[in-house]
């Protein structure tokens, strides 16, 4: 089997993980469809990372909002995030952000955002069933937010 | 008190995949851990194999909170085969996760990978831990 990239589109938005999350507050963003932001599937069992990349605008930072940084895809094993991000607390250090696959929080407590660094955090290894979308939620707002970028590679390999 | 040893599952899942090309893969070895793994200095828990012909290059730890006295205790080391590949893990102490890069470890046959606590858990809980070898051919 050859190596599957993964193109999204808006009519594959009902697949498992990628309907909308049911949150109480916050805002959730629409997904960018764009296929830069899709991981691939390797054929075998070979460890595997994918750069996501998103630009985050203000409004996206506020507390509890919960914004789609890009797709992994289906029937993979996702064991680890690396996160790369602009300083988008440029008042302080408050911002604290999560890591969704899915409806699942993965990692908790990112502060690559706080003050432009970067982190790499082990999950919990979670299997997925299709392409499942991935999330940075606000958990803890910036003393005073400032647009930017931020990378998130998940690693991952077939299961 | 006597330290346990629980031993590898048999089942098959619970070996890893040897590649035909030198890619980085990655196999998962999971246990729910039970108190009686956690509360002795010595317990040991096999979680599986490494395959033969492979090097090792770095391990992936995720534990839940399994220590959850307010000043816990429990450190572990991971060994593949007679190797110490990490010690002093304490991850297991606040249900985090961590990456360890160790010295690369050949093999030359599978190779049964286990986890001791080198320090007893304060109060051991029951929870699951995930490991995660990063190896190639």
């Amino acid at each position: 089997m050859a190596d599957v990239p993964f193109s999204p589109s808006v009519g594959s938005l009902t697949a498992a993980g990628l309907a909308p999350l049911n949150l109480a507050t916050g805002i959730t963003f629409n997904p960018d469809t764009s296929a830069i932001n899709a991981g691939f599937k390797i054929a075998n069992k070979s460890l595997t990372a994918y750069q996501l990349s998103h630009t985050f605008t203000i409004p996206e930072l506020q507390l509890n909002c919960l914004t789609p940084i890009g797709y992994v895809p289906g029937n993979v094993t996702v064991v680890a995030f690396a996160v790369r991000s602009a300083d988008l607390d440029s008042g302080g250090s408050a911002l604290r952000q999560s890591i969704y696959l899915g409806a699942s929080e993965l990692v908790t407590g990112v502060l690559a955002g706080a003050g432009g660094t970067a982190t790499f955090h082990v999950c919990t290894p979670t299997a997925t069933t299709g392409p499942t979308l991935v999330y940075l939620k606000t958990t803890t707002a910036a003393t005073t937010t400032a647009a930017g970028a931020t990378n998130v590679t998940p690693y991952y390999y077939s299961s | 008190m006597t330290a346990s040893t629980t031993a590898a599952p048999t089942n098959s899942i619970f070996y890893g995949a040897k590649l035909s090309n030198k890619a980085l893969t990655a196999f998962t070895m999971s246990h729910t851990y039970t108190t009686a793994e956690l509360n002795e200095i010595n317990d040991a828990v096999e979680f599986g194999y490494v395959p033969a012909g492979v090097t090792v290059v770095g391990v992936l730890w995720k534990s839940d909170d399994v220590d959850t006295h307010g000043t816990p205790t429990l450190t572990q080391k991971i060994t593949l085969g007679s190797s110490d590949v990490v010690t002093g893990d304490t991850t297991g102490r606040a249900g985090t996760g961590a990456f360890h890069i160790i010295t690369p470890v050949t093999t030359t046959a599978p190779t049964l990978v286990k986890v001791t606590a080198t320090a007893a858990a304060a109060t051991a809980a029951a929870g699951s831990a995930y490991l995660t070898f990063l190896y190639h051919s």
